[in-house]
């Protein structure tokens, strides 16, 4: 699990000071929107752009922070990176798994499909 | 009738050469790169005579079928490569494209079945049906003299898969092989596409750098890189050389937007300046570890080993201002919800700054970088990175091994073996790219497997051209490690296949 990228104080959207009842509480409101499949519940966001939540990741950030031995482990990752924490719908390095089918393409890539006489 | 007997003499002096018999066990591999005998000399003896009897005809006024169809039909004969390109690629004719394609000796030369599957495999992906793609992929497995021809072609086949990597690194395996064997028209396919890969990517510096193989994008594309990539701004291509060589170029209406980036570009040189992180120097020592992470990650592209290296101090400093703040809390008793490692999970967060530091060494090529007065924390991200490559190497290596036990039940199809070979090539690249002493761990985990399978391509069936291509590759590599035993035994295999 990536300290930042998958830290379940960002998957969950919760500050580190989150109780045991708060992380049950979030956990369950995140899965139940998903379950409504709800445009705001799609993505989380993270100092490294914003990333795709799915029940699984919902699920393993719940067993994480209910974990006494897994959770200090997060917390200082989740403290220090909050305030970097992209907020914007399309931060990132288009991490958000979304777009191209075929390339992945960054900020600077252009598309290159039909540049060639052979690419139609 | 003429035209009907010019067809069928034609498809038969064609269909006569389009097996060869396999050459004898120990021949000299000369007999392997020989061009085909002009056929289109041929072709044109036969087929120029009517051709314009009924030119001249049609000239005259004397308009009737057959004379069209000689006329047409001779065109099509003659310069069958050209009508590939004109109509049965683009259109997504796959069928027509492989047979126009294996008409065109001349084109493809001693590559003419790999010629064929690359059209195939060109129309296909124009053509946007499953079966045809199918049907091509078949094609190139079928391959049973893989040239550099079919290599071009499994390498359209990952990109249209979506495996950007794999075509890539089938790319690279391009080189290996003998240019004789890799025909001008598959070499100027490649670097086209070698060329969309970096423009994806928006990797200006590799584009500008790339040699164009007589194709007039890649000519383009690598003069836009030069205006866009900021370390290649010395020299850069003037507005209207840039413009005069879009007009120059096909597909002018999909190429006008990456005209249009670099024009953006003021053609002055950039400042060389590295980039660097924006955070205070003065920030808490975890904050700034942290934000130098963010910073590190986001800018991968422009990172290099020196930047790992104050990312690796910054987290030793980190890792040491907690411990001691640990210490300093009486290990745990009473510190309440939220105080991290100071509550006593210390070692599972250095775990994690362990997980992060080595995602991006492994971006990075530390074939060079000395893991000696390194921060201990950096130490043990890259060396638990280089176990992992390793790993995977030893138990790939480990696995082809046990298929050349297997004699004639293990071996696969040329094109499935390029792939195998490629696949081992990335895991030994990752190996290699892992500290100063990467490569030759990786060399001595690999060499003699790898050389026994390029040994039995050759001995046994007959694959010279790929065999001949993984012992360049096993010469080059010993010569990098300074193996000289080795280097001997490679450089005999390669003048076998020279």
């Amino acid at each position: 699990m990536h300290p930042l990228r998958d830290n379940p104080f960002f998957v969950l959207a919760l500050p580190v000071t989150a109780t045991a009842l708060e992380v049950e509480r979030q956990g369950r409101k995140w899965l139940a929107m998903l379950e409504l499949d709800l445009p705001s519940a799609r993505t989380y966001a993270t100092p490294l752009g914003r990333r795709l939540r799915t029940p699984d990741a919902v699920r393993a950030a719940m067993r994480a922070l209910n974990d006494p031995a897994q959770r200090p482990t997060f917390e200082p990752w989740a403290a220090a990176g909050a305030a970097l924490a992209v907020d914007s719908g399309d931060g990132g390095n288009g991490d958000d798994g979304a777009g191209d089918d075929r390339y992945e393409r960054d900020d600077a890539g252009l598309d290159p499909r039909g540049m060639t006489w052979w690419d139609r | 009738m003429t035209f009907v007997a010019l067809v069928l003499a034609a498809v038969i002096v064609q269909a006569a050469r389009r097996r060869p018999s396999p050459p004898p066990k120990g021949a000299r591999a000369a007999r392997l790169y020989r061009d085909p005998p002009p056929l289109f000399v041929l072709t044109w003896l036969f087929v120029l005579p009517p051709w314009l009897l009924a030119f001249a005809g049609l000239w005259r006024g004397d308009v009737d079928v057959a004379r069209v169809a000689v006329l047409v039909g001779g065109l099509v004969v003659a310069l069958p490569w050209p009508w590939a390109r004109l109509f049965a690629i683009p259109l997504g004719w796959p069928r027509a494209a492989a047979a126009l394609a294996h008409l065109a000796a001349h084109t493809w030369r001693a590559d003419r079945d790999g010629g064929a599957a690359l059209a195939a495999v060109l129309a296909a992906r124009n053509s946007g049906d499953a079966h045809d793609v199918a049907r091509a992929r078949a094609r190139v497995e079928q391959l049973d003299r893989l040239g550099g021809a079919g290599v071009v072609a499994a390498a359209l086949l990952a990109d249209h898969d979506g495996d950007v990597g794999l075509s890539a690194r089938t790319l690279e395996a391009v080189a290996c092989f003998d240019r004789r064997v890799v025909p001008p028209a598959a070499r100027r396919v490649a670097v086209e596409l070698r060329a969309q890969h970096l423009l994806a990517r928006g990797d200006w510096s590799a584009l500008r750098k790339l040699a164009p193989e007589g194709s007039r994008f890649a000519v383009f594309a690598a003069r836009c890189a030069a205006r866009l990539d900021p370390a290649g701004r010395a020299a850069p291509t003037d507005e209207w050389t840039l413009r005069l060589r879009w007009l120059l170029t096909p597909r002018r209406r999909r190429t006008r937007a990456l005209l249009t980036r670099a024009l953006a570009r003021p053609a002055a040189p950039a400042s060389a300046a590295p980039p660097t992180p924006a955070e205070p120097l003065s920030a808490p020592t975890l904050q700034r570890a942290v934000a130098l992470q963010v910073w590190s990650t986001k800018a991968a592209r422009v990172l290099t080993p020196d930047h790992l290296t104050e990312l690796g101090h910054a987290w030793a400093e980190a890792l040491d201002s907690l411990e001691q703040q640990r210490r300093t809390a009486g290990l745990g008793v009473g510190v309440p919800v939220g105080a991290g490692p100071i509550a006593g999970g210390a070692d599972g967060f250095a775990d994690g700054v362990v997980v992060a530091l080595a995602e991006l060494a492994a971006l990075l090529d530390l074939s060079r970088f000395s893991l000696v007065d390194q921060p201990a924390v950096l130490v043990r991200a890259i060396e638990r990175e280089r176990t992992a490559r390793l790993d995977a190497l030893e138990i790939a290596v480990a696995a082809l091994a046990l298929r050349l036990e297997q004699a004639d039940s293990g071996d696969l199809p040329p094109s499935l073996e390029l792939r195998e070979w490629l696949g081992l090539r990335a895991l030994y690249d990752g190996v290699a790219r892992m500290g100063a002493d990467g490569r030759a761990l990786a060399w001595q985990t690999a060499k003699s497997t790898i050389c026994e399978a390029a040994v039995r391509l050759w001995n046994v069936r007959g694959e010279h051209r790929l065999a001949h291509a993984m012992n360049r590759w096993l010469l080059s590599e010993s010569l990098a490690v300074g193996d000289e035993r080795s280097r001997e035994t490679h450089e005999f295999n390669v003048r076998c296949g020279s």
